[in-house]
């Protein structure tokens, strides 16, 4: 390494200071939309790679362009995650709800690609704009939990109910642990 | 477990909420299957060990944290701290907090994607790591190695440039000081 600073401005770091010093939370500066224009002008200008750390070099050496059904899947599962997490939220599984919700995702994913015919066209009606915002899915959303119920089989809700009352049971017994512990403390 | 609300703009330019919360099986699981669903190469080795290895051992030994930043209900990009061990190469007896990976999902990247899904990602994981390097103690010492294509990136930030380690394969090192008003 050459030892020297090749480049400092100062003005960025002054920002950073200034905000710390207001809130104690640099994670504010994410509330001002200028400093958000700011961050995608600084990746579009720069190509948008951002990453860092030797143990990824392989993996972004292998990144190719995203084809659109690809991307569309993105979409998708992106959709049908959101519409399943406020789904699963009414369900109350308190300390299981990360483990089902986790295994709920897994298995929508394994069923997207074993996709039945008609479920097939009803994906690709539903982009038939290319350019929508991925943020922007509301005709996708309010057909996501009949898509979410036509999707999981029988044998897939019976792994969901198990995984939700193993992941309770784990939580009850993580509880009584830390109750010992806390005991044993006092 | 921490959870950080944030937000990132869509590739449309809308304000999006999102999420920087420690690393969870789902998180590993959307770079398992997601992520790596676009790599040009096919057949190679798989890369999701990286992250599974990274996420078990912040788990085990604190001086690890791995963070996911979530937006939509995947995972938009990914990064793995080691807070205790690493100094300064500025300054050796001090401490800082060390980027060992981080990542934004494939379809974040303007040169892959365009529009991107999401703007910001990698910026916002930077101040986050920033912010952990306040919390800790280290007044906003922060180093990193970058990859070739992402150098201009940590230049574009104004995080000052040390030249290229021929420890970690010559990979440029970047290094913010300490934050001083």
């Amino acid at each position: 390494m050459n030892g020297s600073i090749i480049q400092i401005l100062p003005m960025d770091e002054r920002r950073l200071a200034e905000q710390f010093a207001q809130t104690g939370n640099l994670m504010d500066l994410c509330a001002n939309e200028d400093w958000l224009k700011e961050s995608a002008q600084v990746e579009a200008d720069c190509g948008g790679s951002v990453e860092a750390g030797l143990v990824l070099r392989e993996y972004a050496a292998r990144l190719g362009t995203p084809t659109i059904e690809q991307l569309q899947m993105v979409k998708l599962q992106s959709t049908l995650f959101s519409e399943l997490r406020a789904w699963m939220e009414s369900w109350q599984l308190g300390l299981s709800f990360e483990a089902t919700y986790t295994e709920a995702r897994r298995l929508i994913r394994y069923r997207l690609q074993h996709l039945r015919a008609e479920q097939h066209a009803w994906v690709k009606t539903l982009f038939a704009d290319p350019d929508r915002d991925l943020a922007d899915q509301q005709p996708v959303r309010s057909q996501a939990i009949a898509m979410l119920s036509d999707l999981l089989t029988q044998e897939d809700w019976q792994k969901l109910a198990n995984t939700a009352a193993q992941g309770m049971a784990v939580g009850v017994l993580q509880m009584r642990q830390l109750d010992i512990v806390s005991a044993k403390a006092s | 477990m921490i959870q950080r609300p944030v937000q990132i703009l869509s590739g449309q330019g809308q304000v999006v909420s999102g999420l920087i919360c420690t690393m969870q099986q789902r998180h590993q699981d959307d770079f398992q299957s997601t992520w790596q669903g676009i790599l040009d190469v096919t057949g190679q080795p798989d890369a999701g060990w990286i992250w599974d290895y990274k996420r078990r051992q912040s788990d085990q030994e604190s001086r690890y944290e791995a963070y996911a930043l979530e937006a939509e209900e995947l995972t938009q990009g990914l990064m793995f701290l080691e807070t205790q061990w690493h100094r300064s190469q500025v300054q050796p007896s001090s401490r800082l907090v060390y980027i060992e990976a981080l990542a934004s999902a494939p379809w974040n990247r303007s040169s892959l994607e365009q529009p991107p899904f999401f703007r910001g990602v990698g910026r916002t994981l930077l101040l986050f790591a920033r912010q952990r390097s306040l919390e800790l103690g280290y007044g906003g010492r922060l180093g990193l190695h970058a990859l070739p294509e992402s150098e201009a990136f940590y230049r574009r930030l104004q995080m000052p440039d040390y030249g290229a380690d021929p420890e970690k394969e010559d990979l440029v090192y970047f290094e913010y000081g300490v934050m001083r008003q």
